[in-house]
């Protein structure tokens, strides 16, 4: 997530707080590939649309 | 352009700590004189940073196991177990650790890093789903990463939390969810509640995996770990740990009450495509296990340690991580400070250990100290005048790096 200069542990807590904001399972794997805030709004939206 | 560029800042983090004093991650010692004591030039220093629990890596019987393997099967295996084949001492440590646990089979590893990479990503198939402890060690994280599975955390020691991200992720479609905690967490020395996650893993039908790298021979009646300790070890699915800890040798096992576990001997790349360990890492660590099942004064010592340091520690206001444990984490504001006070701590003959992010939770910057069975209660308080002293020193020592950091500009 190099928009927010965070480190890669910050990132993945962030995530857990998204997961459960949205009620939603957001794989590690997937995270690594996300590299902007645009490509994780993106992620979020493909995943509460399924 | 050069291909190092995308280390620079990472440079400019080392820069800052050498500008300060020494090279926290990279410490020459001259000598090791025993468990507790090492070198440094003309200063003596005492070890409280070295993960030697039981402080067995100048015992006498494990010395001897050591050195009797040299003479009898020689320096190296120079090749895997698929190459080379099996040595009586992989299988008697095995054969020991599986009786130890009261588990059917043991696998042993060549480094504990590698037991983790091994054990997980033959466990794992791409349909199942790794469900890991926020706070896991590299090497499990690495582990998942050899994988097809999907990977989730949960939130650290919050086995609600796991319960939670189990129910969301549903059935899981022809594969199952593997339980990736630890016993002890290495940073904090926290420990986590195996019973209740036990409970969620198999309510919802998962197996279980925890790594005791940090608690095999320091937790238990007969040292088996935390599991033991909490009374659910037979309900364990998958126990791994390392040698090169309380065991004071290297490489690692991983031990299942399955016996099915045998056939990712034929799957474990971290397994086949490296060497087996030594005959003499084996051998000191098989000499080690005996000492384990009867070292309970060990294991008393290092508790009794742990409680003075943790209470001194505590008494001075200082901000610890965790209730009294064979790790005490000492959290400290910022990484700059954390460095030049751990530099002060090895400058007045105190190694302890500078953990800073991301090898941290809670992006924290932390003196790490981990005790061992050798510390006598003269060694604690040689540990706490030198932490009292850093808190009495705390003006003259901020000013010195300024200075510092001023002078190399």
């Amino acid at each position: 997530m190099s928009d927010l200069e965070v480190d890669s542990v910050a990132v993945f807590d962030l995530v857990m707080g998204l997961e459960d904001h949205y009620d939603i399972s957001i794989p590690m794997e997937m995270v690594s590939d996300i590299k902007t805030v645009g490509e994780l709004t993106t992620a979020i939206k493909e995943l509460t649309s399924e | 352009m050069s291909l190092f560029d995308k280390y620079a800042p990472l440079q400019t983090r080392v820069d800052m700590m050498m500008k300060i004093g020494k090279d926290a991650l990279g410490v020459e010692f001259d000598d090791i004189i025993d468990a507790t004591r090492g070198r440094i030039g003309n200063r003596e220093i005492l070890l409280a940073g070295t993960n030697n629990y039981l402080g067995l890596t100048f015992d006498e019987d494990c010395v001897a196991a050591a050195k009797k393997a040299i003479d009898d099967h020689g320096t190296g295996t120079t090749g895997s177990r698929i190459a080379n084949g099996t040595y009586t001492e992989h299988v008697d440590l095995e054969k020991a650790i599986a009786e130890h646990l009261g588990m059917p089979s043991c696998i042993v590893f060549s480094t504990g890093y590698q037991t983790n990479l091994a054990a997980i990503s033959g466990l794992a198939g791409d349909k199942d789903v790794i469900f890991m402890d926020a706070d896991a060690h590299a090497c499990i994280i690495d582990g998942t990463r050899l994988t097809g599975a999907s990977t989730i955390r949960f939130r650290h020691n919050n086995p609600e939390d796991l319960d939670k991200r189990l129910k969301r992720q549903g059935e899981i479609e022809g594969g199952h969810a593997i339980v990736v905690i630890e016993g002890m967490y290495s940073m904090f020395g926290d420990i986590a509640p195996i019973d209740e996650f036990l409970d969620v893993t198999h309510r919802h039908g998962g197996y279980l995996y925890i790594d005791e790298a940090h608690s095999y021979g320091v937790f238990g009646p007969t040292g088996c770990g935390i599991a033991e300790a909490q009374g659910v070890l037979d309900k364990v699915d998958f126990l791994s740990s390392t040698f090169s800890k309380s065991l004071a040798s290297i490489g690692g096992f991983c031990a299942s009450k399955h016996p099915e576990f045998e056939i990712t001997r034929k799957v474990m790349r971290p397994y086949m495509f490296t060497a087996s360990p030594t005959p003499s890492n084996v051998s000191a660590a098989r000499a080690a296990v005996e000492k384990i099942k009867t070292g309970g004064a060990l294991r008393d010592n290092l508790m009794a340690r742990a409680k003075q340091l943790h209470k001194g520690l505590a008494d001075m206001q200082y901000d610890l991580c965790a209730d009294a444990s064979p790790v005490i984490a000492v959290r400290r504001p910022n990484e700059a400070v954390a460095a030049m006070e751990w530099n002060w701590l090895i400058e007045n003959g105190v190694y302890v250990n500078l953990a800073v992010p991301p090898g941290t939770p809670q992006s924290s910057s932390l003196l790490r100290i981990s005790l061992s069975a050798a510390h006598t209660e003269d060694n604690i308080k040689t540990i706490l005048k030198a932490f009292a002293d850093l808190k009495d020193n705390q003006g003259a020592l901020m000013a010195g790096m300024a200075s510092k950091l001023q002078a190399a500009e």
